[in-house]
């Protein structure tokens, strides 16, 4: 393996080498490369007072003088980098250079970083899909490395969901999955009970009752591939059943539970009509949440941090007007999808036993309990539920404890987008009248084994 | 910079080279000023061309692995039987032909209006020229404003008008949201047309009209035999840049529709993008580039030999 | 009689078409613009409940109360800037050959460079990425000044060439008998006497930069980000709750070059006329 990947490496570097050109305009350019002035860097501002007061008072600084490259989605910003890296810069003493960028953009990003084979950032970050698309050729594996005693205290669904083929490869800072909140204003005007639906059917009747005078009772995002994958497994995964084998080499849509799933969607959109259909062209939860903040529907399913929102009177009208359970199931109680996100060290990485550091830091008690208080996101080790601050500022939590219970798989793979892509297509087919469930289905089935088969045929295995 | 092979090593050797320099026949002294540009150029652009058809000789996975592996012309022959390329196909002509037919009607029938004299002229012809400025990637964003189901600018002028009960969703329908991408591309591309029609238009002598009009002829007689003609050229370079550009359009669908709903809007160029980094095949992204760029070299160059043919004609 | 009411029927005709084109042309910019300037739950409503007290520039401050907003619009600034500079030097240099002197296969160089741009960019996104690594040049200005003139360059030089053309030969002969240089005459006789076509292509440079998204993305990281980058990233950001900001941002990503088209149109209009032809 070692030897292959140098010999490529050569040939690739050759390539450029080659031309000698490069070199003069090299003594030109890096001459006036000097004229990018070094930008402010984008570090954190101090730390808040509320951070400050639980940093532990190390007095050795392990790492004092090194620096760590973080390079991540922007929207982190506002806890990770102005919460957790002040917090780790104090604890080790070394310097963290944060970068955050458009989590839309990131796929270009890292596409050029693994086909470089970069070692200019240490910490990537990371969710399930990533995970499986970057774990043979970005992402280093945890799974010898990193400390067995931390890992034992983090919850180990989102855990699972880091994991490709056996081996971890992100370390997960919160166990984030959707639950179900409502709007109770309107389950009052619609005269319903003030309690959660237990059933899919009582959810639909609960709707049918909200969709009045025009009016959507709820909204799912179905925009692109991502979002409509994930939306039918929101739904899917309360059958009980797997939509890919553990292996990731069989799809099962075609199924009674499949079947369930497409027509529990084909009826709120089609049928019905109290699913809004505008969810065909919104593929982001905060979307969403923001047409239930806005007070017009009267229920969804949420991220846990969409209660946080929604308690926040600059942006939302539904202040004090929502309450939350856990979403109502086909055949078991509940399920859920999951949003699971964390942090992977870049495998070409200089940096590793920093960055190994860094992974730790954010599964820590400090971070964890900010990770349940401020970005109102359900932590991930097991022992910060417990804490009373975070009880106190998160009440959905609650839900959450319950709602972990069910099942909430992502099935992250690395023909994620292009199956996810088939269920954008054929769902839409069927949302806007088109073919039955029934042929949904099979057609789903066909076209993602397809496209399974083809992955496994090129990776041999 | 890369003037230093201009500037003398020493201050002795200076009488001399200048002395040289100044007698360099003319052919030399071309190359000479050519030669920083040519040496970006091969460096930069170059380079990385020859890199790419490399590559597209390879089998690049990196979702499997980072190693590359020799396969010949698999990539190119993969292509004409890849289900996803052949459906962007009929997608790509449709958004090419849409786009090329309303930005040059519309520029055609601006640059008639501007070529007439009314007050506030100037100031006009300034205010269309605004959309050439604006960035592709922020006029995706402006046009998802105006068509958003929630907050668009469409609906609520619809809506405000009674012409509609509820918003509408364009983007859920493939062909409306290519039609919106054309839209778009053409309002980007409107101002650029209707100045160089513009510029056609007033070089027609003004006798042309006038015996036109003697002749009888009214104003679309006038339009049809004497400023269409002169025209011709100028619309077939202005299909030629709007088909080059429509087959390059990728910023603007990057932030207007990403390829959706589904992959409505996955025109071949986006295709190469959603390839090489969406599912990491850069060996088959290099591939379709490069069979595009050679389409598109072979589609402007049949077009403008044509069109220089016709202009030593009139 | 039909004669009168034509009369009136035309310049009506032409009015309500010059204000059909206007909407066209100005409804996208001025509508982000009212959202910029308005609270969303404003524009959220249905029907839009604008408000004219509650128009304020918060959104405009709060982007440009962040730093790496600013910084970015900095960034956008001096590559767009260089790079013209760029151009224009590099540009001047190679166009005046390929117009005026005597030379075998000129044409044959310009058809190619333009060819070689007609490859969608995005294949050229790794080799360029490895190359400007190996120059130690990723995330400076200097990687993306160089990209920039790279692909305008072909254009830039095809424009200057067209304007080059324009000048007669004695202008160029008579500042060569006062004892100009072939150089001097270049940049002292030469270039004055097109600046309104010099003014053009340095526009079309800058813009060309400024609105450059794909290899700006790849190319820079932090310190050399520039605005367009930023904009996408506010789009695809999730997190990102208030349209305004976003609208705010849009605006201010298109205030520099939209200033620029005003205030030099004069210059634009005859120069991208005259510099686009064969």
């Amino acid at each position: 393996m070692s030897e292959q990947k140098s010999g490529q490496s050569l040939s690739r570097r050759g390539f450029l080498k080659y031309l000698g050109g490069a070199i003069a305009v090299a003594a030109v350019t890096s001459a006036c490369g000097q004229t990018a002035a070094p930008a402010a860097p984008t570090t954190a501002p101090a730390a808040p007072a509320a951070a400050a007061t639980t940093a532990p008072a190390a007095a050795s600084k392990p790492f004092a003088g090194k620096e760590l490259n973080l390079y991540v989605g922007n929207h982190w910003d506002a806890n990770v980098r102005d919460l957790w890296v002040p917090l780790f810069q104090d604890k080790t003493g070394a310097k963290v250079n944060y970068t955050s960028i458009g989590s839309g953009d990131a796929d270009a990003k890292y596409a050029v970083f693994a086909a470089s084979q970069d070692s200019s950032q240490d910490i990537f970050y990371a969710w399930e899909t990533l995970v499986a698309k970057y774990a043979r050729t970005l992402f280093e594996d945890l799974t010898p490395s990193f400390k067995k005693d931390v890992l034992a205290g983090v919850n180990d669904v989102p855990v699972k969901s880091m994991t490709f083929l056996g081996k971890l490869y992100t370390i997960p800072f919160d166990s984030n999955m959707a639950i179900f909140m409502w709007n109770t204003d309107l389950y009052k005007a619609a005269g319903l009970p003030d309690k959660a639906p237990e059933s899919w059917t009582e959810f639909a009747d609960f709707s049918k009752k909200l969709a009045t005078g025009g009016n959507f009772a709820t909204l799912f995002t179905l925009g692109d591939a991502n979002s409509s994958f994930f939306t039918f497994l929101t739904l899917f995964n309360s059958t009980g059943a797997e939509v890919i084998s553990q292996d990731l080499k069989k799809i099962q849509v075609d199924t009674p539970e499949g079947l369930l799933a497409m027509q529990a969607f084909y009826d709120g959109v089609v049928k019905d009509k109290y699913i809004d259909p505008a969810g065909l062209t919104i593929n982001s939860s905060i979307e969403q949440g923001k047409v239930f903040r806005g007070g017009k529907i009267g229920h969804y399913f949420a991220f846990p941090n969409h209660y946080t929102l929604a308690q926040d009177p600059t942006q939302s009208q539904v202040v004090g007007k929502c309450k939350t359970g856990i979403i109502p199931g086909l055949k078991l109680r509940s399920g859920s999808g999951n949003g699971f996100e964390g942090c992977a060290i870049n495998k070409y990485s200089k940096n590793k036993e920093l960055a190994m550091a860094w992974l730790e830091h954010t599964v820590s008690p400090e971070v964890q309990k900010l990770v349940g208080t401020k970005w109102g996101r359900p932590p991930s080790l097991k022992s910060a539920f417990s804490d009373p601050d975070v009880q106190k500022a998160a009440p959905q939590f609650a839900a959450v404890a319950e709602q972990v219970k069910y099942p909430a798989r992502r099935y992250g793979s690395p023909f994620y987008v292009d199956v996810g892509q088939v269920f954008n297509d054929e769902m839409n087919k069927m949302l806007k009248g088109g073919p039955s469930p029934k042929d949904t289905a099979a057609n789903v089935q066909k076209l993602a084994q397809k496209i399974i088969d083809d992955y496994w045929a090129k990776a041999g295995g | 910079m890369g003037t230093e092979t201009l500037v003398p090593p020493k201050a002795s050797r200076q009488a001399i080279f200048w002395q040289r320099f100044h007698r360099m026949d003319e052919a030399k002294f071309g190359v000479l000023l050519l030669s920083p540009t040519i040496l970006i150029l091969v460096i930069f652009l170059v380079i990385p061309i020859l890199y790419a058809i490399a590559m597209s000789t390879q089998q690049v996975e990196l979702t499997i692995s980072p190693d590359w592996k020799f396969i010949g012309l698999a990539n190119y022959t993969g292509l004409l039987s890849d289900n996803r390329v052949l459906d962007s196909i009929p997608r790509t002509l449709y958004f090419a032909f849409f786009t090329i037919l309303v930005s040059t009607t519309l520029a055609l029938v601006l640059a008639l209006i501007l070529n007439e004299p009314f007050r506030g002229r100037q100031i006009v012809r300034v205010l269309v020229l605004l959309p050439w400025a604006v960035a592709p990637v922020v006029s995706g964003v402006m046009w998802r404003y105006i068509f958003h189901p929630r907050y668009g600018l469409m609906d609520a002028i619809l809506y405000s008008l009674g012409f509609i009960k509820q918003y509408i969703v364009w983007f859920d329908d493939p062909t409306v949201s290519l039609s919106i991408a054309s839209l778009a591309t053409a309002w980007k591309g409107v101002p650029f047309l209707t100045l160089i029609m513009l510029a056609a238009m007033q070089s027609i002598p003004e006798s042309l009209f006038r015996a036109a009009k003697m002749d009888g002829a009214n104003v679309l007689q006038r339009f049809r035999y004497v400023t269409l003609p002169h025209l011709r050229s100028i619309l077939i370079f202005i299909i030629v840049l709007q088909t080059i550009v429509s087959l390059q359009v990728f910023d603007l669908i990057y932030t207007l529709t990403r390829g959706g709903p589904g992959e409505g809007t996955v025109v071949l160029n986006f295709l190469t993008y959603l390839n090489a980094f969406e599912r990491l095949s850069l060996g088959k992204a290099s591939a379709m580039a490069i069979l595009l760029a050679v389409f598109i070299i072979v589609l402007s160059g049949i077009s403008l030999s044509f069109t220089v043919q016709r202009r030593q004609k009139v | 009689m039909q004669m009168r009411s034509l009369r009136w029927a035309r310049p009506t005709l032409l009015y309500a078409l010059v204000a059909l084109f206007l909407l066209w042309t100005l409804a996208p910019v001025l509508w982000i613009f009212v959202m910029s300037v308005q609270p969303e739950i404003n524009y959220v409503a249905v029907p839009p409940q604008l408000n004219l007290q509650q128009v304020s520039l918060r959104w405009f401050w709060e982007m440009l109360s962040q730093q790496d907003i600013r910084d970015a619009l900095r960034n956008s600034l001096i590559i767009s800037f260089m790079t013209m500079v760029f151009c224009l030097f590099f540009g001047a240099l190679a166009a005046y050959p390929l117009s005026r002197l005597n030379m075998p296969r000129k044409n044959l160089f310009l058809t190619l460079s333009i060819m070689a741009r007609m490859i969608p960019s995005m294949v050229l996104i790794i080799p360029l990425f490895l190359l400007m690594r190996d120059l130690h040049l990723l995330d400076t200005y200097m990687a993306l000044i160089i990209t920039y003139s790279t692909f305008l360059l072909p254009y830039v030089i095809w424009m200057m060439k067209n304007f080059f053309d324009q000048i007669p030969y004695s202008l160029e002969a008579a500042a060569r008998m006062d004892g100009c240089s072939r150089l001097g005459a270049i940049f002292r006789i030469l270039l004055p006497s097109i600046a309104p076509g010099v003014v053009a292509t340095a526009i079309f440079a800058f813009i060309g930069a400024w609105n450059e998204f794909l290899f700006g993305l790849i190319l820079s990281t932090r310190n050399s980000m520039p605005i367009m980058v930023k904009i996408s990233a506010l789009v695809s950001a999730s997190f990102h709750t208030d349209n305004s900001l976003v609208a705010a941002t849009g605006v201010l990503a298109i205030l520099p070059v939209v200033v620029l088209v005003f205030v030099l149109n004069r210059y634009i209009v005859r120069g991208l006329v005259e510099g686009v032809k064969f």
